[in-house]
């Protein structure tokens, strides 16, 4: 690339010093303490004028941080880590979801791990220094544990466990809502290692008037305001105590990325991922439901009951998401193949269903008129996918959809269309469908 | 130089020259990728400091429904009070350039790459 060389980009710039990349584009200084702002009014003007108009969070701006409006000027947004078959849903804070034939694996690889952030990841992260603070008021004794004691004071467990973002497959609710577009692959099922959330609360003494957990994180807001948490959810004590609810430093066999929690995070296999707190910092017992960010108003929440599309909801009528709904992939053929006619296809791909296992995958060629069960394997353990396959027929040439539609061991299966509209856009759950032509 | 080594470097060139028109039509923010258009250089200020244009330009609403997220972000996001006015500018150009679409329950599968299947597993 020999652009590369003579052109120093604004990305460049920053990479290598963010703070210096303020001072030399925009003769910008921040504010010494806080490190935000601008020291002189005249950065803050170079730097608007480049923009086109005034910076409304201009006090709170984070030094050595690209405007997004520039940071936007990549025609590939790579991130670090990851593979780049990744869909980049958001930027900022970054969200990246995984398409379904690159799901294959039976064990999700790092690299093909959706990510979601909520706030902007903390930097420069030394796992020795890292703490973890349990308080709240329905814990006997508050205290704070290092990584190196966490690993060494409590048992290690290791589970595969799938986690999937509640608002998988928002892009097809109608009324469209807003919020991160993503279709089917934010969802992913690596291998956690770490120690048992019950291990770790019960050496302290859970009150009897515990009800839920809440955690907190080292992600800071994306307005850049310190008085905001990015995101602060939990689970009820039920769904805490559970064996397989994890506080987790590595992922199949080695530290997490930074962009997935590192160096710890909580696992709650079979919920809304965003119960699975990432640089988790501070975990509180409560005697009532946590009320961190994102665990108030209408997120993660449907309506308690039923209701019209585009329809305004009270925050009373609304209920907090917990397990997540049955659902599966069809990771092989990607969708698009062409085969001659006369040929068998063979397909695979995985199915899960929460806190309950699958207990069925079926599919048709034939927009679900007829369906065709298929071979399926019991989960490694507990709230982990499991991997189906099949091979089917195809009656002559012409334009197919295979649809894959699980059952979960309560007997409910996926439906075909779009379920019920909620107004955050969450648990879409349809079966899904990838095109096959036979000529 | 080969002949063949050249006309790959043709095509790329070629190649560069397609991109760039891309990126370059007229009624796009080759920065941010937001439709140009009366109230962009508002949008692009008030909310591309917290968040991608990414966010705006994936989703559709009707003006009620931008009008609603602007109040979440108020309230709940740290966003600041808009003028009148602003908000206004705002609303009229996401409320046109990004409306609604009447999705159905499903929409058709839309397929970028048709490919044979080489069927060794």
């Amino acid at each position: 690339m020999k652009n590369k060389s003579i052109l120093r980009g604004i990305h460049e710039l920053y990479r290598d010093n963010p703070e210096k990349a303020d001072q030399l584009i925009w003769g910008r200084e921040v504010e010494p303490v806080s490190r935000r702002g601008f020291l002189k009014k005249s950065g803050l003007w170079a730097m608007s004028a480049a923009l086109g108009a005034h910076i409304p969070f201009a006090d709170n701006m984070p030094g050595g941080l690209i405007p997004a409006a520039f940071a936007d000027t990549d025609e590939s947004f790579h991130i670090p880590g990851k593979h780049p078959g990744l869909i980049v849903v958001n930027d900022r804070p970054v969200s990246a979801e995984t398409p379904a034939h690159l799901l294959d694996d039976l064990i999700t690889p790092v690299d093909k791990l959706f990510i979601r952030n909520n706030g902007i990841p903390p930097e420069n992260i030394d796992p020795a220094a890292w703490m973890l603070r349990i308080e709240g008021e329905s814990i006997e004794s508050h205290a704070q544990f290092s990584l190196e004691e966490l690993k060494r004071k409590f048992k290690h467990y290791t589970y595969q466990l799938t986690i999937e973002c509640a608002g998988n497959g928002r892009s097809e609710f109608n009324p469209p809502v807003p919020e991160g577009q993503w279709t089917v692959g934010a969802v992913g099922c690596p291998e956690w290692t770490g120690v048992r959330l019950r291990d770790v609360l019960e050496s302290l003494g859970i009150k009897d008037d515990a009800v839920y957990i809440g955690y907190y994180g080292r992600d800071t807001h994306i307005s850049g305001k310190s008085s905001l948490d990015s995101i602060s959810r939990g689970v009820p004590m039920s769904k805490a105590l559970e064996d397989e609810t994890l506080i987790a430093w590595a992922m199949n066999g080695a530290d997490m990325p930074a962009m997935n929690g590192h160096p710890l995070r909580l696992v709650c296999g079979g919920w809304p991922a965003s119960t699975s707190g990432k640089w988790l910092s501070k975990i509180v017992v409560r005697n009532k439901i946590h009320d961190g960010a994102k665990m108030t108003g209408l997120s993660y929440k449907v309506p308690c009951h039923p209701v019209e599309p585009g329809s305004n909801v009270k925050d009373e009528d609304m209920c907090i998401i917990e397990s997540m709904p049955v659902k599966s992939l069809i990771t092989y053929p990607k969708t698009g193949a062409m085969i001659k006619a006369g040929q068998k296809l063979s397909l695979r791909g995985h199915a899960w269903a929460g806190d309950l296992s699958v207990s069925a995958v079926d599919i048709s060629n034939d927009f679900g008129a007829t369906w065709q069960r298929c071979k399926l394997r019991q989960p490694k353990n507990r709230l982990a996918w499991q991997h189906w396959q099949a091979e089917l027929d195809f009656p002559g040439p012409g334009y197919y959809e295979v649809w894959v539609r699980a059952t979960d061991s309560a007997g409910k299966m996926q439906p075909m269309v779009v379920p019920g509209w909620n107004p955050k856009g969450y648990l879409n759950n349809a079966c899904h469908r990838i095109a096959v032509k036979v000529t | 130089m080969s002949l063949s080594v050249r006309v790959r470097v043709m095509i790329f060139v070629l190649s560069l020259l397609f991109a760039q028109q891309l990126v370059s039509r007229p009624n796009i923010d080759a920065k941010t990728g937001l439709i140009i258009d009366q109230g962009y250089l508002k949008v692009k200020s008030e909310c591309t400091v917290c968040h991608s244009a990414k966010l705006i330009i994936q989703n559709r609403a009707t003006r009620e429904g931008w009008l609603k997220t602007i109040r979440w972000m108020q309230d709940t996001q740290g966003l600041h009070q808009l003028t009148a006015e602003t908000e206004e500018e705002i609303l009229t150009y996401l409320a046109k350039n990004y409306p609604s679409e009447h999705k159905g329950r499903r929409a058709n599968l839309i397929v970028e790459n048709w490919y044979w299947l080489n069927q060794e597993q």
